[in-house]
């Protein structure tokens, strides 16, 4: 069994109305998995910010698996370590003139 | 240098007498290292750090008078509580003070309700962030705000350089390049990220660089340059346009080789302007000469084709370069001058020197290795990013910029406040997010690939602008209709600091309605500015001379091809006041108290371990408390190595690295292509139909183009005759934002060179009959007033009046025996959908005035 620990911070948790979220799944998930199951249990809102784009996802979401993006990991059907920690951002307005 | 600084939180900071202490000036964005030289408890001198490259080890005028505040009569130094509910600008909030303790529980109760309601409703602004602020705003569950600007700032701006270059902003590369071409910016004159670098660099290299300014107003840069250009304002595009077209079509000089391979130039575009893509693998096809075929972009051993016209499948398919070729032949220089009042043989001089400058094809040798050298620059801020087409400004300077492979190389124009970068399906440069770094928040706002579009989740509806970096000024149509804008998060309390939102937003006016509507304001203030005048509490904030603060947990600074340098603020002396911890050295102090007693303190600790990336030697733990300098110590050991913690920091404070030649030219090897046409606009734009149009949200997506194209601002056809004059802004280099309007140095050197004067050229003045000194009344087309004196000049476009940035403030602070000097330029803005940027989210601001003169003496009224 994989537990996936995922961390919500800034403006997304108004949008899934919690902080963090412990995920459950079978051994062998992949990252695509995870994300599916967070869109699932998280209401139509936040499903609309979860959109694959080939090997990534929409930019609006920022997701970081064990500290990595996944823009860098450029792989959803990456398989999960037992214990995984997701933290889920949002992108936001950049700081200065 | 300055002495220790103990990491227990009870022990308070010892401040040595006499020394001089490494700091860091906070007065603009430049953000230079400074020596501040103290006596008997005071600091009485500011010079720049020697040992700090990253301004050369200089400090600009106003940053060696920016202790001169210190001894401010309006200095708030204790808590203070609004008890005269009726807000607005000049009433008098009856500040009483109240405890540190009665505070804090009065903020932190109103954040618990917030956040139990919906924590997206705190509006956390400032344009000084610190190295908690963002933190803190994660673990609260909103985003930072640096509401304060970006109606009119980097809208042209930072979107281009993370498009093209992976970076926040970028400058000349000085002292290498050898031609400047400056369009609607004050490079190396005023507040900016490297003033203090490209002034110096500038001045020893005065005879090798050339130096051209485009702009409506002869401003400290200009009257500094080799050439003065002056252009009607809002026509910038068109004069680029231009350049590119005398460029490609008339000179042939275009950098083809970097074109064809390292950027989007040779993809195939359809009729519909999409790529075309390989039925079987969905890849961009590229024209392939030798072949006659089209083939995949990423296909081996091809030339492709730039230029030409293309049969496949039966559709007539262009090079994305022809596209641009053909688009840019309609801004002839004779289309130009019409356009932009610049004299068509001058359009063709500029875009020769330009070119001849860029050395197409040329070499340099750097450490043994052999680079491309492109020493030509074309640098733009404000001047191309505060109008109505902000977004369409930006394309077409970094279009000129990139056509002649002059990015991230030797002698180009270098972009810093980088991002790591991946390749799209399509090769093309894709910025990669980072929590907690380049620019803010999560990671870069790259417009490339586009953010999917969603109803508006945000104060300032930045999910409805899909390509932009912020969208900051569409948070006052929001709060104003919200039921408009389908604007379902409405601020319901407002967490201020050094951002004064009310002078630098939209209008006095309009700012005052925006502000009366958030049910609960707190501000940290030094002085109460204009914004603060709205608080319903104010905590003391420090003067950036007493500030403990590392800023930023990346904590490097650098520009161009300089080293990478690791400074930040240290207190050169203490505040004049306690807080319940003994001295305060930053307000993160506060911040961490409020977030403890609103019951959110392991959250921080928690965003801390997350967006620091602390390793487990140096992670907070659950159930523990730590202090602010804990969390410094922390956070310097992790990313500077553990010998390099706080007291290290306080001993030295600064670390410099030269950087590789990869890290310094990046451009000069090989990555992903870049952008010289942005198809992706045209599906960002059709989903900001799609979804505006759901919801029933009047808004303007025509604007989604995949190349630049020049439109009028609403002010190029004046609504009637009378208006016969542009009236714009320009910062002058003696005030930094609001930073410095209290400053009586200051003010007096602005005062003495007429900063609070209407500036008119001589030509203008006899066209109208007036004079030097003549009070007038300036009326705006739509029916704004305001008064001014009248100042000749011979360094101003003969259409154009101008008054200076940073005049005409009303805050008892600033204003003399309570009267406002000087023109206040925002409050004649026109803020509505025919002068708002629905792509980038800019305002417009160039208007269209008329004078009528009331004589030599000051009106009455003024």
């Amino acid at each position: 069994m994989i537990e996936a620990r995922v961390h919500f911070f800034g403006p997304v948790r108004g949008l899934v109305g919690k902080k963090q979220q412990v995920v459950l799944l079978e051994e062998g998930a992949t990252l695509r998995r995870l994300l599916e199951e967070l869109a699932r249990s998280n209401g139509s809102e936040f499903r609309r910010y979860i959109v694959p784009q080939g090997t990534t996802l929409n930019p609006a979401l920022q997701v970081f698996l064990n500290g990595e993006s996944v823009d860098e990991i450029q792989n959803l059907d990456k398989t999960l370590a037992a214990e995984a920690t997701l933290d889920v951002m949002l992108a936001s307005p950049i700081i200065g003139g | 240098m300055a002495g220790e600084i103990n990491v227990s939180s009870s022990s308070p900071v010892n401040y040595h007498e006499g020394q001089q202490v490494r700091t860091m000036c906070r007065l603009c964005l430049n953000r230079c290292g400074i020596l501040a030289s103290t006596r008997r408890g005071k600091v009485f001198r500011i010079d720049g750090d020697p040992a700090n490259p990253y301004n050369q080890g200089k400090a600009c005028a106003k940053g060696r008078a920016g202790f001169y505040t210190l001894s401010s009569p309006h200095r708030v130094t204790r808590p203070l509580r609004r008890t005269n509910p009726e807000k607005g600008p000049g009433i008098d909030p009856g500040w009483e003070t109240i405890s540190w303790d009665e505070a804090l529980d009065l903020v932190a109760s109103k954040l618990k309700a917030v956040s139990e309601d919906d924590p997206r409703k705190l509006w956390r602004v400032t344009f000084d962030r610190s190295l908690l602020d963002e933190i803190w705003c994660a673990a609260f569950g909103t985003a930072l705000q640096s509401v304060s600007s970006g109606f009119f700032c980097g809208n042209a701006v930072h979107p281009m350089h993370f498009l093209n270059q992976f970076a926040v902003e970028a400058v000349p590369d000085v002292p290498l390049t050898r031609y400047i071409l400056s369009v609607g910016s004050q490079y190396g004159a005023v507040v900016h990220y490297d003033t203090m670098n490209g002034a110096f660099e500038l001045g020893r290299n005065r005879e090798a660089i050339k130096v051209v300014v485009v702009d409506p107003l002869c401003g400290h840069a200009a009257s500094m340059a080799d050439e003065w250009i002056p252009i009607r304002p809002g026509t910038d595009a068109a004069f680029l346009m231009g350049l590119a077209n005398v460029l490609i079509n008339d000179l042939g000089i275009y950098d083809a080789a970097f074109l064809k391979y390292f950027s989007n130039a040779p993809y195939l575009i359809g009729g519909d302007g999409h790529y075309a893509r390989d039925p079987a693998s969905n890849k961009v096809l590229v024209w392939d000469p030798a072949a006659h075929t089209a083939r995949p972009f990423d296909a081996a051993g091809i030339d492709p084709a730039l230029l030409g016209r293309y049969q496949v499948s039966g559709s007539e398919l262009r090079p994305a370069f022809q596209v641009i070729a053909d688009e840019v032949r309609r801004y002839t220089p004779e289309e130009v001058s019409r356009i932009a009042g610049v004299p068509a043989v001058t359009v063709k001089r500029i875009a020769r020197e330009f070119g001849e400058a860029a050395k197409i094809g040329a070499k340099i040798n750097i450490d043994g290795e052999e680079l491309p050298f492109r020493p030509a620059s074309l640098t733009w801020y404000r001047g191309l990013s505060s109008h109505k087409h902000a977004f369409m400004n930006g394309f077409a300077a970094m279009l000129l910029q990139t056509l002649i492979g002059g990015l991230d190389v030797p002698g180009g124009l270098m972009g810093y406040h980088r991002a790591k970068y991946r390749a799209t399906e399509d090769g093309l440069l894709a910025t990669i997010a980072h929590p907690g770094r380049v620019g803010s928040g999560p990671g870069p706002t790259n417009p490339y690939p586009p953010r999917v579009v969603t109803p508006p989740q945000s104060i300032d509806l930045f999910e409805l602008f899909p390509v932009a970096c912020y969208s900051r000024t569409f948070a006052v149509p929001a709060i104003l209709e919200p039921e408009k804008y389908h604007a379902s998060i409405q601020p319901e309390m407002l967490l201020q600091r050094r951002s004064n939102m009310a002078y630098t937003g939209a209008g006095q006016e309009i700012m005052t309605k925006v502000l009366r509507k958030i049910p609960f304001i707190v501000s940290f203030a030094f002085e109460i500015d204009e914004t603060a005048e709205f608080a319903d509490l104010v905590f003391p904030d420090l003067h950036y001379l007493e500030q403990l603060e590392p800023v930023g947990s990346e904590g490097e600074y650098h520009t161009g091809s300089q080293p990478a340098t690791f400074y930040g603020s240290r207190p050169a002396m203490a505040p004049p006041f306690e807080s319940p911890w003994g001295r305060l050295v930053s307000h993160d102090e506060i911040l961490l108290e409020l977030a403890a007693r609103a019951g959110f303190l392991e959250d921080v600790y928690l965003a801390c371990n997350r967006m620091w990336r602390l390793p487990p030697e140096y992670s907070l733990q659950p159930g523990q408390r730590y202090s602010y300098r804990d969390l410094i110590d922390r956070a310097l050991k992790a990313k500077h190595g553990p010998d390099n913690g706080l007291n290290w920091y306080a001993k030295d404070g600064i670390l410099v690295k030269e950087r590789s030649l990869k890290e310094r030219y990046p451009g000069a090897y090989p990555k992903p292509r870049i952008h010289v046409y942005h198809e992706y606009m045209i599906d960002a734009g059709r989903q900001v139909e799609a979804v505006t149009r759901e919801l029933k949200i009047p808004w303007d997506c025509s604007g989604y183009l995949p190349l630049a194209e020049w439109r009028p601002c609403p002010a190029y056809a004046p609504k009637a005759p009378e208006f016969d004059l542009y009236l714009i802004t320009a910062k002058a280099p003696y005030h930094a934002l609001t930073a410095t309007g209290s400053n009586p140095l200051l003010a007096e050197v602005g005062m003495r060179l007429g900063y609070d004067d209407v500036l008119l050229s001589r030509d203008a003045a006899k066209r109208k009959g007036l004079a030097e000194g003549d009070w007038v009344e300036i009326e705006t087309d739509s029916g704004k007033k305001a008064t001014g004196r009248i100042k000749l000049t011979s360094g101003i476009h003969p259409e154009v009046t101008a008054v200076w940035a940073s005049t005409g403030r009303w805050a008892r602070s600033v204003t003399r025996d309570g009267k406002t000097r000087g023109i206040h330029f925002n409050s004649l803005l026109a803020l509505d959908d025919e002068h708002l940027d629905f792509v980038s989210g800019a305002i417009d601001s160039c208007l269209r005035v008329k004078l009528t003169k009331l004589g030599q003496n000051q009106p009455q009224r003024c």
